[in-house]
């Protein structure tokens, strides 16, 4: 899933590990969801959007797999 | 030095723990378990000795699930990510081996094997999930 977790990061000025303590999680989980390797909970998704004063969707971008689409 | 949170200082904790547990006092309990053994082996406490190395078996699953706790939701998902492969391997080798054993007559092995073999599906399911997200 796209997301603007690394420009928000950047605008404070923090680091993962800085970023991975105000939420509680290890900075490997922060560098995951960075790299779009990883979707985080909807916990986690919002603890990050109240952190950040965001909505979701304003932080992430759903993008609709082929195979959404045909079950969906 | 750089400055580690909860959730990292868990996995280091964890990571001391287990090194201790089943590096060090496993070893002692074991081996002593066997030499003791070995002078009486006709006593009436042998079995209760024999149990013995259980007992850091049982301390390093108390750190297991303590560690399953306070790990993150992306640690939790590779560490249930490695016990499915663990599981998936352990199987696929004691019903391949238990085959051979009762078709082809090979020689019985310990059932003692099965925890060892988990354990290195365990750390290869491991390397496996964790590069995923690296």
């Amino acid at each position: 899933m796209k997301n603007r977790l690394h420009i928000l990061r950047a605008e404070r000025r923090w680091s993962q590990a800085k970023l991975a303590e105000e939420l509680g999680v290890s900075r490997q989980t922060i560098n995951a969801i960075e790299t779009e390797k990883y979707d985080p909970s909807l916990p986690l998704a919002f603890k990050l959007a109240r952190l950040f004063e965001q909505s979701i969707e304003e932080i992430f971008e759903y993008e609709e797999k082929t195979t959404d689409k045909m079950t969906g | 030095m750089k400055s580690i949170n909860s959730v990292e200082k868990a996995g280091r904790n964890y990571g001391i723990q287990m090194g201790i547990t089943m590096g060090v006092v496993y070893p002692i309990f074991l081996f002593s378990a066997i030499a003791i053994i070995k002078r009486n082996p006709e006593a009436w406490w042998v079995p209760l000795l024999a149990l013995i190395p259980m007992i850091p078996i049982l301390f390093g699953l108390g750190a297991i699930l303590r560690f399953f706790d306070r790990m993150d939701e992306l640690q939790r998902r590779i560490q249930l990510t490695a016990l499915a492969i663990a599981a998936g391997g352990v199987s696929i080798v004691t019903m391949t081996y238990g085959f051979l054993e009762w078709l082809a007559d090979f020689p019985q092995l310990d059932i003692g094997w099965t925890f060892p073999i988990l354990c290195i599906f365990w750390v290869g399911g491991l390397f496996f999930a964790q590069r995923k997200y690296a």
